[in-house]
């Protein structure tokens, strides 16, 4: 059709314009012609020129003859009149030759003609005798001539206008019918485009369901083989997979769910699935149909009967088919949990022994040896340790080098280098390690990486991030074709052994350690001499060391589970009843503060408490830290105590000095009573030397140190009654007792010994106001030579505590102030006889009585260097004297 | 009327001092060697002041016989001076706080003694004791 329309359209064409050309030329012809005879007037002839200008000329001619009337005021001459004549005859002549002429009207021809024919016929006599009728009949014929040209100048142009308005009406009619046929030709051709389009549209619509149709085939080819596919997946795959109907059975059953049941799928279509589960589970199944009824994918664990009867386990994953709405059955695949099950309970029978914190460690590593067998099916266990020197050295080699596995170094020890030793080993039957194992073993270290051979599987143990030793398994029985086959669980389960074998290991060696620094520790605070206790964050007393103890006076039962406010109303008892001080429950962290204690022995204690924190900060317990600070507190005290003594001792002779100088100055008083007032004054004053000496002394010697000791041998025995005759008032003289055997010279400062021994003298009669006082020599027969000057009273005596610092700096044992003395005597007396190179000795018993011995070596002492200062162990201090400030 | 004075010290030669300081002024003098001796004396006489020594042997030293008789209504009425040697700024608030009413510290001029006597028992006098 297409073809049949482009073949009519040329013709059509070619008629139309055929058409159109006969229409032209018939409408043009006439017009055509006009326009020709148009195209033929020139200018003049348009205007008609020529018959104005004969016209013109014939009345120019009148009035030029007119003028010439002789009544004429300037009668024109001849010459000029025949001028005017030629030029009338030239112009009948122009008139003549003019086209138009021909194209006038008879009437106005012949008028015109009679006027041209008397033109020409003029002569300037014949016009100089002619009337002017003559000369008006020949203008009335140039007029009508004038006239005719006009009317045929009108006619022609009327002619003329006539012929363009036809042309234009004709062509007005032929662009009308030009338009109209283009129209008519153009929708006729519209019609056939469309027509056309049409076509071609059909045309496309055809191909393009001819691609439908080959994609649809395609489709279906792709289909096919997915479906194909997809037969095969469900054949092949190694889970089940079922599709039950909305009735509950068994529409499809794949070969691997059928052979997970050791089934046929035959076996299966049309049963329920209600039928493989033990009774226990229907209820879990049907409520998971509920809810796949609701749209859910139900996920459970089901047990299927297999058909031996036995159960396995699966997990079942329910997918729901829906159709419209409504649920048409059930898609669900199986996975099989035979496996994972196994792997779960070796896990937790790994578990269970690691988390046996009863068993020994040895036990534990057998149980997990015995638990690696039993997984495995083989016969014999064995962990070792390897032993060997240079570890560190290749520990540290293959620290730099990228571990495959996880936490084994990518190389071992070199084995020469390495001893075995068998940390533990079970066998089945009981036999005893062989050396395959053991080189087995060896081997494993060597490459520090899992290895699963024939008959052995072993993996590396590492402990604290070091290669400690290997862990192996292995099958005695000879002869065995199959290789041990390890499935992935297996091996996760050995290398997970390993794994916490090497913890096991790692916390036993920890344990250790922290067994040992707990030991050292507590050894620490066991021979402390400060007092530890410590509380948990109950407040409750769970240790309190042996110094502790000591300080309180009580026994260990006593203080342990004793709660802190229980611990205060101890303190408070063995407290001074005056002293204040915070409770334990109030002491908080870095709190120090100060207890005076009188129980079971007066002391001040300084106690520092401190919080246990744990990792997050909060409070495990309480720390308190006794220190015993008697001896400093002391020391301070005694220091200030003798100041404020010395104060008192100077100045109680000085009131009387000055007092009653005071008073003999201003009053008059009798002979008895000055004299009495200045014995007084004398007597203070003398006492006033005394004290004042004593402390000058000991500034001295202790400044000094004995650099100017004057040593000779001395004879004590006159010694020693000098003495006495200076120190014993005479009063009291009665009570000496005196024991001197003969003795052997000394080497001494007489001087200064008799200063020691009058010190000693004096407290013995200062503190024993009755009794005898028994002064002697002794011989010490243990130490060679030593000889001992003793005095001895039955005086007030001390306590034992006392005695022993009696030879402390101001230390004075009768605090009560009823016998004067600054303390410093028997601290003299010492200094004295150390840089003697002797030694002093006090033993005493209250209200029984004090001896003193005094001991001196026989040969000649080595004076202290003032460079070794004189320390007495147990009282690290030495007060210096201020005797410039006070 | 003349006041009763009781002077109490340890030392003979201090109690000498005071009363010889004393004796030219009409009072009545009572002496004590101790703390307890000084107590029975003041509730046997009633002395309107006392001449008190801190550091005394025996239980009872200065401060405790002050304040003890502070806290006896018989005893109340008394002025108590206490004589020491003992000046340091610690002694002298015990002093005060035990209730003595004045503080002389040893060595003391004994014209400066009494004058302080001479104007506590003036002060005696004017309240009409």
């Amino acid at each position: 059709m297409n073809l049949h329309h482009k073949s009519r359209q040329p013709n059509l064409m070619l008629v139309t314009l055929v058409a159109l050309f006969v229409v032209v030329g018939l409408i043009f012809f006439p017009v055509i012609s006009n326009l020709r005879q148009a195209m033929g007037f020139t200018g003049t002839q348009l205007t008609g020129f020529a018959f104005a200008e004969y016209q013109r000329q014939v009345e120019v001619l009148k009035e030029v003859l007119a003028r010439h009337h002789p009544t004429a005021t300037v009668p024109t001459d001849l010459a000029t009149i025949q001028k005017e004549l030629e030029v009338l005859q030239a112009k009948a002549l122009m008139v003549r030759n003019e086209s138009l002429y021909n194209q006038l009207d008879a009437k106005s021809r012949w008028l015109l003609d009679g006027a041209l024919k008397r033109t020409d016929a003029l002569n300037l006599e014949h016009l100089l005798t002619l009337n002017t009728l003559e000369l008006d009949q020949i203008a009335d014929g140039a007029r009508a001539g004038f006239r005719g040209a006009i009317n045929s100048i009108n006619l022609t142009r009327g002619k003329l206008f006539e012929t363009f308005k036809l042309l234009t009406i004709s062509l007005c009619a032929l662009m009308l019918l030009a338009l109209t046929v283009v129209l008519a030709v153009w929708q006729y051709s519209c019609a056939l485009r469309i027509a056309s389009v049409r076509t071609l549209q059909a045309e496309r619509d055809r191909a393009a369901l001819e691609q439908v149709a080959a994609t649809l085939r395609q489709t279906e080819t792709v289909l096919q083989r997915e479906r194909d596919f997809g037969v095969l997946v469900l054949n092949t795959m190694g889970q089940g997979l079922s599709v039950t109907n909305a009735a509950g059975v068994f529409e499809y059953v794949n070969p691997a769910y059928a052979r997970l049941l050791d089934l046929d799928p035959q076996d299966l279509v049309g049963r329920s699935p209600f039928e493989l589960v033990p009774n226990e589970e229907h209820a879990a199944m049907a409520q998971g149909r509920n809810e796949r009824g609701a749209g859910r994918i139900t996920r459970r664990e089901y047990h299927l009967r297999r058909r031996d009867g036995t159960y396995t386990p699966t997990l079942v994953t329910g997918v729901p088919r829906f159709e419209d709405g409504l649920m048409t059955g059930t898609i669900a695949v199986l996975t099989d949990l035979t496996e994972s099950k196994r792997n779960e309970t070796r896990l937790r029978q790994l578990y269970e022994i690691a988390s046996a914190h009863a068993l020994e460690p040895e036990r534990r590593i057998q149980a997990l040896l015995r638990l690696g067998m039993e997984a495995f099916g083989l016969e014999t266990g064995l962990l070792v340790e390897a032993l060997y020197d240079a570890r560190h050295a290749l520990e540290d080699e293959s620290a730099d080098e990228s571990a495959s596995e996880s936490n084994c170094p990518s190389s071992g020890f070199e084995s020469h280098q390495v001893t075995l030793e068998v940390v533990q080993w079970l066998a089945q039957d009981g036999s005893a390690v062989g050396s395959l194992e053991i080189e087995l073993a060896r081997l494993v270290l060597h490459q520090g990486r899992p290895m699963l051979s024939h008959d052995h599987i072993a993996v590396p143990v590492q402990v604290q991030g070091r290669l400690f030793g290997c862990l192996s398994f292995s099958r005695r029985s000879e002869g065995c074709d199959q290789p041990i086959l390890l499935n992935r669980y297996d091996e996760e389960f050995l290398k997970l052994i390993g794994q916490w074998l090497g913890h096991e290991l790692e916390r036993i060696e920890s344990e250790c350690q922290l067994r040992e620094r707990t030991e050292q520790l507590n050894a620490v605070i066991k021979v402390s001499p400060d007092g530890f206790l410590i509380m948990n964050h109950d407040g409750q007393i769970t240790d309190v060391n042996p110094a502790l103890l000591e300080m309180t006076g009580l026994e260990r039962e006593a203080l342990v589970g004793a709660t802190d406010v229980h611990f205060d109303i101890i303190l408070q008892w063995l407290a001074d009843p005056n002293e204040r001080f915070s409770s334990a429950s109030e002491a908080n962290e870095q709190h120090a503060d100060v207890l005076q204690i009188v129980r079971p022995n007066p002391r001040i204690l300084k106690r520092t408490t401190r919080a246990m924190r744990d990792a997050a900060g909060l409070e495990v317990g309480r720390v308190m830290y006794f220190r015993d600070i008697t001896h400093e507190s002391e020391v301070s005290r005694m220091k200030s105590e003798f100041l404020s003594t010395a104060a008192h001792e100077l100045r109680t002779p000085m009131a009387s000095i000055y007092g009653f100088s005071e008073l003999l100055l201003n009053r008059n008083f009798d002979e008895t009573v000055r004299l009495d007032l200045t014995e007084t004054i004398h007597r203070q004053a003398g006492r006033l030397v005394n004290l004042l000496n004593e402390l000058l002394d000991l500034a001295r010697i202790e400044a000094r140190a004995g650099k100017d000791f004057q040593i000779f041998e001395h004879d004590l025995e006159p010694l020693l009654r000098s003495t006495l005759e200076v120190f014993v008032p005479v009063n009291q003289r009665h009570r000496l007792e005196l024991d001197l055997p003969p003795v052997p010279t000394v080497p001494l400062d007489g001087e200064k010994f008799q200063q020691a021994l009058g010190n000693v003298i004096s407290n013995a009669f200062k503190y024993a106001d009755h009794g005898p006082v028994k002064v002697g020599f002794v011989m010490d027969s243990t130490k060679a030579g030593r000889i001992g000057v003793r005095v001895q009273d039955h005086g007030i005596g001390m306590l034992p505590h006392e005695s022993g610092r009696a030879f402390e700096r101001f230390f004075r044992a009768d605090t009560s102030g009823k016998t004067p003395g600054t303390g410093l005597g028997l601290s003299l007396v010492k200094e004295i006889v150390e840089l003697l190179g002797g030694t002093v000795e006090l033993e005493s018993e209250l209200a029984r009585g004090t001896t003193v011995t005094l001991w001196f070596p026989r040969s000649k002492p080595q004076p202290f260097s003032a460079s070794t200062p004189h320390m007495n162990p147990s009282r690290t201090t030495t007060v210096m004297l201020e005797t410039s400030s006070h | 009327m003349n006041a009763k004075i009781l002077i109490v010290d340890d030392q003979p030669d201090l109690r000498k001092l005071v009363r010889l300081t004393l004796s030219p002024s009409n009072f009545e003098l009572y002496e004590a060697s101790d703390g307890l001796q000084a107590l029975d004396q003041a509730r046997a006489v009633k002395p309107d002041l006392v001449l008190l020594d801190v550091m005394m042997p025996g239980e009872l030293n200065g401060y405790q016989v002050c304040a003890t008789m502070r806290q006896e209504p018989e005893l109340q009425h008394a002025q108590i001076i206490l004589l020491t040697a003992r000046g340091q700024q610690n002694d002298l608030e015990e002093g005060f706080e035990v209730g003595a009413n004045n503080y002389l510290v040893k060595p003391f001029s004994p014209t400066q003694l009494l004058d302080l006597v001479h104007r506590c028992t003036r002060q005696l006098d004017a309240r009409g004791v």
